[in-house]
C-alpha cells in the first residue's frame, strides 16, 4: 500500500474518531441550568445579549451576583447591565472575563468584585471549571486556562472528555437540554436568607469598619492581575470601578493546599482605596456603608443595587434608555427579577 | 512518563514518524535516544545506573567471550553477576533498611529507577547466555545498550532474552504496514485491560484492602478475586502496550502471558503467567541449582529456592517473601499427589476434571495474590480473619456492596464486560485463533467500525484524567 493512501487512512480514521468525540464531549460537559440563574445560563446567557447592549458589566465572585441586581437598575435608572461573575472568581480569573466581556460588549465601566483581592493562587479545579466550562472558545478561554489551570490538568480542559468521560453514568435531564435565549436574571442570583457561617465571630457595624485605618499590603501576584485588569481597561478606554459588596468586612486569602479562609477585610479594602486613589478610580466598599452578610439575600440585593444605581447616576453621565424601543425587552425580564423582590416583600411581611 | 497517557500516545507519535523517516540502514539507532528520553522522563538522572547496568554487561560480556572454559571465567561470570545485582540489591533492600531504621519511605523508596529488576535480570540472562556459549559477546556497545534500553519493555518487561530479541532488534526494518496495524490492535487492546477494566476493579479492591477499612465476608472475598482480575488486566494490559508498540518498529518481544487462568495446576500456571520471568528463573536458578536431576528432595528444596527468589524478586516486605514460599510449597504438593495420566481421547469426566481443576488452582492462585496484595503479613492475617468473620452472600443481590463501598453498579458494568471480552479472547486465543490476523480479514469498514469502536470505549469508559492516581501498573512497582 502507498504511504500516502496509509496517512489519508490514519488521517480519515482519526478525523471520524475526532468528530464523534467532538459531538459527543459537550453532552457530558455539566449543564448548569437546573434554576433560572445557574453557572451555564449566566455565562451562556451573557453572549445572548445584543452586542455593545450593556452600560455596565459587573465581574467577580459569588458576593457580586447575589448582590447586584440588574433589573433593579434598569427599573430605576434605565440602565442596562449585566453580572458576567461566577463563584469563587479571583482577579487572575477576572482579568480573563473583562478581556471576554469586552469581545462583545463595549459599556461603560466594568466593576469589579474586590472580595478576592488579595487571593493569589490558582483556584481549585472544581471553581475554575465551574467558572470557565461555559466560557466560549478563543484566545480568552485559552488564556484563562494557561494562567489558571497548573500545566499538568491542561490537556483536559483543552481536551474535556478527559475530565468528563466518566458524567455517561450519571447524565441527567438537563445535561441532554441545550441552553439558549437570554439570561433575563442578568446574571444575578436571588438568594434566600444568608445561612453561610462567618468565621468572623464579631459582627461589626459599618461605623466601626470605617474606624479601621489599619492596611495591609497586597499579595504581589494578586496586585498584578489587577493591575492587569487596570491597565487593559484603560486600554480599551473604559472605566473601571472596584466595589465591596456588603458582607461583615470579610475578605477571602487562600488558605493551606486548596482551600481558603476568610480574615477581617478592611485593611485590605484600605490598601485597595489608596490603590484606586492611585489610578484615580472609584472604589465603593458598601462594608462601610451598610450591613450584609456576603451571600446577600434578594431584599439587601436589592437596598445594595439601588443604591449604587443611584451614586452611578449622581456620578456619572447616564443615557436613560427605559424610553427607547431596542430596549423594551428589559422591561420583560426586570418583571422577572421583580418577582423575587415582590416575593420576598410578601414573606417579610 | 506512564505507558498509559496521552503523553506516550504523542511520545510514540513522534518516535515512529522520526523511525521511520529515518534512512532503513540507521532506523534502529535512533531508538536510543528515544528510549534514554523516555527513562530520562520517567526517573531523571537516575539513568545512570541504566547505563552502568549496560555498560557492565557490555564489558562483562566481551570479557567473557573472550576468556577460556575454567575456574576463571565462572568467577568472572559470579563477579558480572554481583555488579549487576548491587544496584537492585541497594535501592530495594535500601528501602527496607531505611524504613526499619528511620520508619518513613525515604531515598530509596523513591530513588529506584524504573524497570531495575526487569532490566538487571535481562543484563544477567546476556552474561551468563555468553557464558553457556549459547550467543556470541556483542562488539558494538550501542546495540547492547539498545537491548539494555529499548524503551517499551522497560517498565514492566517482558523480561527479554537476548538470543531471541536480536533476531528483529537489529534487523534493517522496512515499514510493514499489517505489523504496524498490528502494533496499533494491540496498543489499543493494553490501554483497555488497564483503564476500562484492571482500573475499574481497582476502585473495588483498594477500597476494601485500605488498613483502615473493616470489611468482612464476602466483601473481602469479592475484592480477593476481582484483585486477580485486576493483576492479570494490569499487567497484561502493559504487556500487550510494550508488544504493540516493539511491533511499531518491527520488533517482536515475546509473549508473557498464555491464558493463565485456564491453568489446571499450579505448575502450569507457571508456566502462562510471567512466561519471561518464570523461564528466567528456570533457566537462571532452578536449572543450576540441579533441577530435578538430582533427586526428589533436591528438587523440592530447589523449587522453594526459586519460588522464594521470586517471592523477594516482586517486593521486599516479608509477605512478597511467604507468598513466594506458598507457590513453592503449592508445586511441592502437587508433586507429592498422584497424577492423572493424559489422556487423547477426553471425556466428559476429563473435561469436567479440568474445569474443576481449573478452579481449584484458580482459587489457590487468588488466595496467594491475597498476601500479595496485602500490606504486611499481619494485614494479610487480618484480612483472613474478617473474611471468616461474617456470612454475607446477600450484599451481591441486594447492592449492598456497593453502597457501602461507595461506587455505583454502573462504574462496574464496564470492567465486568471487559472482563467477558477478556474470557472470550482468551477462549480464542487458547484453540489457537489469531483474532487479529481474523480483523485483517474484514471487510475495512467493518475494521473502522472496531477500530472507532474499541477506541471510543477506552475514551468513555476508562479510568483517566485529572484525579485519576492510580495510572501506575502494578508491576512497574517491582
Amino acid at each position: 500500500m502507498k504511504r500516502s493512501a496509509i496517512f489519508l487512512r490514519m488521517i480519515g480514521l482519526l478525523g471520524i474518531i475526532g468528530m464523534i468525540v467532538g459531538g459527543v464531549t459537550p453532552a457530558l460537559i455539566p449543564n448548569n441550568i437546573s434554576f433560572p440563574y445557574d453557572t451555564t445560563r449566566k455565562i451562556k446567557g451573557f453572549y445572548e445579549e445584543p452586542e455593545n447592549s450593556l452600560d455596565l458589566i459587573f465581574v467577580g465572585s459569588s458576593q457580586l451576583f447575589s448582590t447586584i441586581n440588574p433589573a433593579v437598575l434598569w427599573r430605576e435608572q434605565g440602565i442596562t447591565s449585566y453580572v458576567f461573575a461566577a463563584n469563587e472568581q479571583n482577579p487572575r480569573l477576572s482579568y480573563y472575563f473583562i478581556r471576554e466581556a469586552l469581545k462583545y460588549q463595549h459599556p461603560k465601566a466594568i466593576v469589579l468584585d474586590m472580595f478576592y483581592c488579595d487571593f493569589d493562587r490558582i483556584q481549585r479545579e472544581a471553581v475554575v471549571r465551574l467558572n470557565l466550562d461555559d466560557m466560549r472558545w478563543g484566545r480568552n478561554k485559552i488564556g484563562a486556562i494557561l494562567n489558571n489551570v497548573p500545566p499538568d490538568q491542561w490537556l483536559s480542559y483543552f481536551f474535556p472528555i478527559m475530565k468528563y468521560h466518566e458524567r455517561w453514568s450519571s447524565l441527567g435531564e438537563d445535561d441532554f437540554r441545550e441552553y439558549s435565549g437570554r439570561n433575563p436574571y442578568k446574571g444575578w442570583s436571588p438568594y434566600g436568607e444568608d445561612e453561610t457561617e462567618s468565621e468572623v465571630e464579631v459582627q461589626r457595624t459599618p461605623e466601626e469598619i470605617l474606624k479601621n485605618k489599619e492596611r495591609k499590603e497586597l499579595n504581589a501576584e494578586a496586585m498584578e492581575w489587577i493591575e492587569r485588569i487596570f491597565d487593559y481597561c484603560e486600554e480599551e478606554q473604559i472605566e473601571l470601578i472596584f466595589l465591596k459588596t456588603p458582607n461583615e468586612d470579610l475578605a477571602c486569602l487562600p488558605d493551606g493546599e486548596e482551600g481558603y479562609k476568610e480574615v477581617e477585610g478592611q485593611p485590605y479594602y484600605n490598601t485597595i482605596s489608596d490603590l484606586a486613589e492611585q489610578k484615580g478610580i472609584f472604589f465603593i466598599n458598601y462594608n462601610v456603608i451598610m450591613s450584609g452578610t456576603g451571600h446577600n439575600d434578594v431584599l439587601t440585593s436589592q437596598k445594595v443595587t439601588s443604591h449604587f444605581g443611584h451614586w452611578y447616576v449622581g456620578t456619572h453621565e447616564v443615557t436613560d434608555k427605559r424610553n427607547l424601543l431596542e430596549y423594551s425587552y428589559w422591561n420583560e425580564d426586570a418583571e422577572l427579577g421583580y418577582e423575587y423582590i415582590d416575593e420576598a416583600k410578601e414573606t417579610e411581611k | 512518563m506512564l505507558l498509559v497517557s496521552a503523553s506516550y500516545i504523542l511520545f510514540l507519535t513522534v518516535v515512529c514518524i522520526i523511525f521511520y523517516l529515518c534512512p532503513v540502514k540507521y532506523r534502529k539507532l535512533c531508538l536510543i535516544p528515544a528510549s534514554l528520553f523516555f527513562f530520562v522522563c520517567g526517573s531523571g538522572a537516575l539513568v545512570i545506573w541504566l547505563l552502568y547496568a549496560a555498560a557492565v554487561a557490555f564489558w562483562g560480556g566481551k570479557g567473557l567471550g573472550s576468556q577460556q572454559e575454567g575456574p576463571g571465567r565462572k568467577a568472572f561470570l559470579v563477579m558480572l553477576v554481583v555488579l549487576l545485582l548491587l544496584p537492585l540489591i541497594g535501592f530495594k533492600w535500601g528501602a527496607l533498611l531505611e524504613n526499619r531504621l528511620s520508619g518513613t519511605q525515604g531515598f530509596f523508596a523513591f530513588a529506584a529507577p524504573m524497570g531495575i529488576s526487569f532490566y538487571t535480570l535481562a543484563m544477567i540472562g546476556y552474561c551468563v547466555d555468553i557464558y553457556r556459549n549459547e550467543c556470541c559477546a556483542e562488539t558494538n556497545f550501542w546495540r547492547v545498550l539498545l537491548f539494555c534500553t529499548f524503551f517499551p519493555q522497560i517498565v514492566q518487561g517482558p523480561i527479554a532474552r537476548y538470543p531471541v530479541l536480536k533476531e528483529t532488534l537489529y534487523r534493517e526494518q522496512k515499514f510493514d504496514y499489517t505489523d504496524f496495524c498490528h502494533g496499533c490492535q494491540l496498543i489499543l487492546w493494553g490501554f483497555f485491560q488497564k483503564l476500562v477494566v484492571a482500573d475499574r476493579l481497582a476502585l473495588l479492591v483498594d477500597h476494601v484492602f485500605a488498613p483502615e477499612r473493616e470489611r468482612t465476608g464476602f466483601y473481602v472475598l469479592i475484592a480477593c478475586f476481582a484483585y486477580s482480575f485486576q493483576l492479570y488486566a494490569d499487567f497484561l494490559g502493559c504487556v500487550n502496550i510494550a508488544l504493540g508498540s516493539a511491533q511499531l518498529f518491527g520488533i517482536r518481544l515475546e509473549q508473557n502471558f498464555r491464558q493463565p487462568y485456564f491453568a489446571s495446576s499450579i505448575k502450569d500456571f507457571w508456566r502462562r503467567w510471567h512466561i519471561s520471568l518464570s523461564s528466567w528463573l528456570r533457566d537462571y536458578i532452578y536449572i543450576p541449582l540441579g533441577g530435578n536431576r538430582k533427586g526428589i528432595v533436591r528438587k523440592r528444596v530447589n523449587l522453594m529456592v526459586v519460588f522464594a527468589v521470586s517471592g523477594l524478586w516482586h517486593g521486599v516486605g516479608f509477605h512478597y517473601f511467604l507468598w513466594g514460599l506458598l507457590h513453592g510449597l503449592y508445586q511441592v504438593i502437587e508433586d507429592i499427589l498422584p497424577h492423572s495420566k493424559a489422556r487423547e481421547k477426553k471425556t466428559r469426566l476429563d473435561i469436567l476434571f479440568y474445569v474443576f481443576s481449573c478452579i481449584l488452582t484458580f482459587t489457590a492462585v487468588t488466595f496467594g495474590w491475597a498476601l500479595f496484595r496485602a500490606d504486611s503479613t499481619a494485614h494479610f492475617i487480618h484480612l483472613m480473619r474478617n473474611l471468616f468473620a461474617e456470612w454475607n452472600p446477600y450484599i451481591i443481590l441486594d447492592g449492598g456492596a456497593f453502597e457501602l463501598i461507595g461506587i455505583t453498579r454502573t462504574a462496574l458494568v464496564p470492567a465486568v464486560i471487559g472482563l467477558v471480552m477478556m474470557f472470550a479472547v482468551d477462549i480464542m486465543h487458547a484453540r489457537q485463533i489469531r483474532i487479529r490476523e481474523c480483523i485483517d480479514r474484514l471487510w475495512m469498514p467493518v475494521r473502522w467500525v472496531i477500530y472507532i469502536g474499541g477506541v471510543l470505549l477506552v475514551l468513555f469508559t476508562g479510568i483517566y484524567g485529572p484525579g485519576y492516581s492510580a495510572a501506575q501498573f502494578i508491576y512497574g512497582r517491582f
